[in-house]
């Protein structure tokens, strides 16, 4: 195929990407530096107010680092689960194999925001939970921080995000060849030993691409903290929402963007440095 | 000292019996091989010895100890894998580590033995390369020198040489029989190649469906199979049907002749290799055949005889020899009495 024949091939990617991924972030990236009048309308004045406010104003940066540590929970909480899941999975089932990677997929059938009310109907005031506990006579009267709580929001997105994070640590546990784990016993290994020495670190790849994913996946989530949270449970999402809504602080809520955007990108950058360092292959 | 016994071992996967009443005596020291064709349960004999599989009856005894129930962590035996199995993320140094740092060994010895094997194995210069910047070969000889490295008492080889082309595992032959001489512990070395079984082992077990149907030495396995399934296996056979009246004798085309045998059955298979088919009076078994065919193969040549009943017989013979018979021409054969047996047929 000639040379010039293949870039028209690649074009209409190339103007999709250009339209819809290039195009908006320079919008952004130019919003983010622009001032507004006192009406909230945006003025063409380069103006770098709205990125010394983020970094100045507690609101802004305390968000931003509550949000971190809401996604680094998240991410460690979906490891956790996912490692035994994906383990029991990939080693000790047998039969059916499908069956269950198709349970841990089955979730994905379902829209984000049927799954996330859901939880309202869970945890609820005269929620299934409650209403279990009520009847087994546990509590006395109805449990009303499980909802609209950080735990809430939490659990939701550990429930959301775990089939990302369980799916390539299940394709990492798949790819060790049962040899090595024999191997590793034979040299006189134990079974706790062979996991820390020989399958985590096999997995690791697969453990850092999930957490990963679900680290950015919490730090871009407002529907969570908007549905299932409480008066202070708020995102950096949620900020960025209002500022475009209510407040009508579009330079801002650019600004706070970028900064999302760039730390995403860094994260993205290290996990991505990792997975080449320990590529086995 | 270290001597390993199988003591009636059986296992079953699912409803197939794999390994049946297995007794199996290996001395100390000594290299041996389990032949048989796949899914004889040769491997899975193995893996019995190393601890991967549990036997559902009988005894796994090292050193008079029964190591049966004992997981794999727990037996003082190495395996040599297959596949390698070696462990990707780590480099040569710390594969063959890995053993020692379970054995808690300092520094200082698990270098110098990590050093020593390295030498062995002649692979000092691929120290810190990982598997995957290897070939075949080199992963081999890491594979080996891992296993050696924490000093079993026994060296159990599953098929080692199976994924190496051809040349190259010829030479590993010769080098894994060098090495055995020289380290002077037991191997329990498992192949379906019998060329490989022949060349390398002091002892062969041939085992078909699950149990052992010889245990001696290569010589004595090629000249004299005990069963028909062994003289069938290894190496080329002529397998005679005969009629037995007694054990005293046995008669072919309303000819009988003397020869002591077992076996009680009407009728019997006679087993005779075809380079101990003679032309020459050396023996009262003679028998009368057509010569059909006389293939020349380089250092040997080939005579497909037939007999009066229509039973097919080769004989080969040294293309040094002076070709004197012709195609067509009638010709009497005798067969040594030390050289053949008979089988049920």
């Amino acid at each position: 195929m000639k040379k010039r024949s293949k870039y028209l091939l690649i074009f209409p990617l190339l103007l999709w990407l250009f339209l819809f991924l290039v195009l908006p972030y320079l919008f952004i990236l130019t919003q983010s530096i622009l001032a507004t009048d006192d009406f909230g309308k945006v003025v063409y004045t380069l103006n770098f107010d709205s990125y010394i406010k983020i970094f100045t104003n507690p609101l802004y940066y305390e968000t931003l680092t509550r949000t971190f540590i809401y996604a680094i929970i998240v991410a460690l909480a979906c490891i956790v689960l996912s490692l035994p899941l994906a383990y029991f999975i990939a080693f000790k089932v047998t039969k059916h194999k499908s069956f269950y990677y198709t349970l841990i997929v089955l979730p994905f059938w379902m829209s984000y925001i049927v799954r996330a009310y859901a939880w309202k109907i869970i945890l609820g005031e005269q929620g299934v939970l409650n209403s279990f506990f009520m009847y087994s006579g546990v509590i006395k009267k109805p449990l009303s921080f499980i909802l609209y709580s950080d735990f809430s929001v939490l659990l939701c997105l550990i429930y959301i995000f775990l089939p990302f994070v369980c799916i390539p640590i299940y394709t990492s546990f798949e790819q060790i060849s049962k040899s090595l784990v024999e191997a590793s016993k034979d040299l006189g290994a134990n079974s706790w030993t062979t996991f820390r020495k020989i399958i985590f670190p096999l997995i690791l790849p697969g453990v850092i691409s999930g957490g990963t994913l679900a680290l950015v996946l919490t730090l871009g989530d407002f529907l969570a903290a908007s549905l299932l949270g409480g008066p202070n449970t708020l995102f950096i999402s949620n900020i960025v929402q209002n500022l475009f809504g209510t407040s009508n602080d579009k330079p801002l809520g650019s600004a706070v963007g970028v900064v999302l955007l760039v730390l995403v990108f860094l994260l993205l950058e290290i996990s991505s440095r990792y997975e080449k360092k320990h590529e086995t292959q | 000292m270290s001597k390993l016994e199988l003591k009636g071992i059986s296992k079953s996967f699912g409803s197939s019996l794999i390994v049946n009443n297995l007794d199996l005596e290996i001395q100390d020291g000594e290299f041996l091989t389990i032949l048989g064709p796949s899914g004889c349960g040769k491997t899975t004999t193995l893996r019995m010895i190393a601890g991967f599989e549990t036997p559902d009856k009988g005894q796994v005894l090292l050193n008079n100890q029964d190591i049966s129930q004992l997981p794999p962590y727990k037996r003082n035996v190495n395996t040599v894998f297959q596949n390698y199995a070696l462990f990707p993320h780590l480099n040569v140094e710390e594969n063959i580590a890995f053993g020692l740092h379970q054995k808690k060994l300092s520094k200082s010895e698990t270098n110098k033995r990590v050093d020593e094997m390295l030498e062995l194995v002649q692979m000092e210069a691929f120290k810190t390369r990982k598997p995957f910047e290897m070939s075949g070969g080199q992963q081999q000889r890491v594979a080996i020198a891992r296993a050696i490295a924490p000093d079993p008492e026994i060296l159990l080889l599953d098929e080692p040489l199976g994924a190496l082309d051809l040349k190259l595992r010829k030479q590993m032959q010769f080098e894994l029989k060098q090495l055995h001489k020289d380290l002077n512990k037991t191997f329990v070395y498992v192949t379906h190649d019998q060329e490989e079984a022949l060349t390398m082992s002091d002892r062969i077990a041939v085992m078909n469906q699950g149990i052992i149907e010889q245990l001696s030495d290569s010589q004595t396995l090629y000249n004299l199979p005990k069963t028909k399934f062994v003289a069938g296996f290894i190496g080329e056979a002529n397998l005679i049907l005969v009629q037995i009246e007694n054990q005293k004798s046995f008669s072919f085309e309303a000819k009988t002749y003397e020869f002591e045998h077992k076996n009680i059955d009407k009728q019997g298979v006679l087993f005779i290799r075809p380079e101990n088919v003679s032309f020459d009076a050396i023996s009262e078994i003679a028998m009368k055949v057509t010569i059909e065919d006389v293939i020349f193969v380089g250092n040997h040549r080939k005579y497909k005889l037939v007999t009066a009943s229509g039973q097919k017989i080769i004989k080969t013979e040294d293309s040094s020899v002076a070709l004197t018979k012709i195609i067509g021409q009638s010709v009497t054969i005798y067969l040594s009495p030390n050289l053949i047996q008979i089988y049920n047929s």
